[in-house]
């Protein structure tokens, strides 16, 4: 139908939007599993991303970093569920349906209170990340947790690497000023091995 | 040290891996510098979730994914269906509209009754309007024609009122995207047939005037 001056055709989707996502996907798993330490969650999370992506399919096709439009698409989400369980009035930690996967998230050598530690730790950064700005919380995990440079970060958001290290920097006192204050270390029942 | 060189060095600092003489000046600037004190503390929470190794993506779990999107967009395209059918048009008074049909899905060969929708023009701007095709199983040849009356264009063809083509229309969801621009005050409509051997179908979409 390209025959057809002045009209877009597009074929089929789902043939072009798998070769689009497949070589992504194992990272974008990986991160998922990292941000929501549950099997589960990862999966409703890559989800998610999937159908975001579909819907902005032509988009995604022309962005120089497509890994990293999707990673920040995944860390908005993750942000929006913290933010909705914040809200939520049911404690996840009390139902067990927010514990660690340990078939999926390696122990690293940890003794069992050390990864009840470090899960404590990650839930509490999650919570963080869901009070902090969307835009600067998904900018400080694509340069520190996927290890962007700051060139491809000027790629992606259009601003200029000066204001991007100066705003990763404010980010990272921000992250850290809320880690030191308790009122985020919320009391958390942690199920080492619960699942949802 | 100031404040942008420790900036610099500290996801190195929080992972760990800065040289010794570099890690002594900036831990000196931080014990001075709250600031900074904090942002050591945000790297290393960082630094906690990169660390951490998890398994790889279950085998099955990609195309299992790729079904659930293709099913979840397929139950939307199903519910604009719906919308436009049940007469909603007129609260869809935005740029974008999605009609969908469905071929090669009729119980017996010949025409349906035409359903009816709205899609809002303007003078002002090109508006797309996109046109989802729900195929069931490849359909090649199926013949698209497009009928146009009344004070709207369709961009890059002036004052032709009638278009026809062949395609060949793949299983699932097929979308053209038509832009339109209103050339009077009155709007206009457009009449849409798709056939192929198998089944026939007619849409009408009014085209209104927005504003």
């Amino acid at each position: 139908m390209g025959k057809v001056a002045g009209m877009k055709w597009r074929r089929s989707d789902t043939n072009r939007f798998t070769a689009l996502m497949r070589p992504h996907f194992d990272a974008l798993y990986a991160t998922a599993l990292r941000l929501s330490l549950s099997a589960a969650d990862a999966e409703d999370l890559v989800q998610d991303v999937c159908l975001k992506a579909h819907l902005h399919i032509d988009e995604l096709e022309n962005v120089e970093f497509q890994r990293a439009w999707l990673l920040k698409v995944l860390y908005h989400r993750f942000i929006d569920i913290q933010r909705a369980r914040e809200r939520s009035p049911v404690d996840m930690a009390e139902t067990g349906a927010e514990s660690s996967d340990p078939e999926s998230i390696a122990r690293d050598g940890l003794q069992p209170d050390e990864l009840v530690e470090r899960e404590i730790r990650l839930r509490t950064l999650g919570r963080a990340m869901g009070i902090l700005n969307s835009e600067d919380s998904s900018l400080l995990a694509l340069r520190d947790i996927e290890g962007f440079s700051l060139e491809e970060l000027h790629q992606l958001t259009g601003l200029s690497t000066g204001t991007i290290k100066s705003r990763l920097h404010r980010t990272r006192s921000k992250l850290g000023r809320l880690l030191s204050n308790a009122a985020i270390h919320k009391p958390v029942l942690t199920v080492i091995g619960g699942k949802k | 040290m100031k404040c942008e060189s420790v900036a610099e060095r500290i996801t190195l600092l929080a992972a760990g891996t800065l040289p010794d003489d570099q890690r002594n000046a900036c831990m000196t600037h931080i014990a001075g510098c709250a600031g900074c004190a904090d942002a050591l503390q945000g790297a290393v929470a960082m630094h906690t979730v990169r660390a951490q190794a998890v398994a790889a993506a279950p085998d099955g779990l990609f195309d299992r994914v790729m079904r659930q999107t293709t099913r979840a967009l397929e139950r939307r395209a199903l519910q604009q269906r719906f919308w436009l059918g049940a007469g909603f048009g007129g609260a869809l008074a935005a740029s974008l509209l999605a009609v969908a049909f469905a071929l090669g899905m009729l119980a017996s060969p010949g025409i349906e009754e035409p359903g009816i929708a709205e899609f809002f023009v303007s003078t002002d701007e090109t508006r797309s309007m996109d046109i989802a095709i729900e195929a069931d199983r490849p359909l090649p040849g199926a013949r698209i024609s497009i009928l146009l009356s009344g004070g709207v264009e369709l961009e890059g063809f002036g004052e032709r009122r009638e278009l026809s083509w062949s395609e060949d229309l793949e299983a699932g969801l097929n979308k053209l995207s038509l832009p339109l621009t209103a050339v009077g005050e009155n709007g206009g409509q457009m009449v849409v047939r798709l056939s192929h051997p198998d089944s026939e179908q007619l849409f009408v979409i009014q085209l209104k005037i927005d504003g």
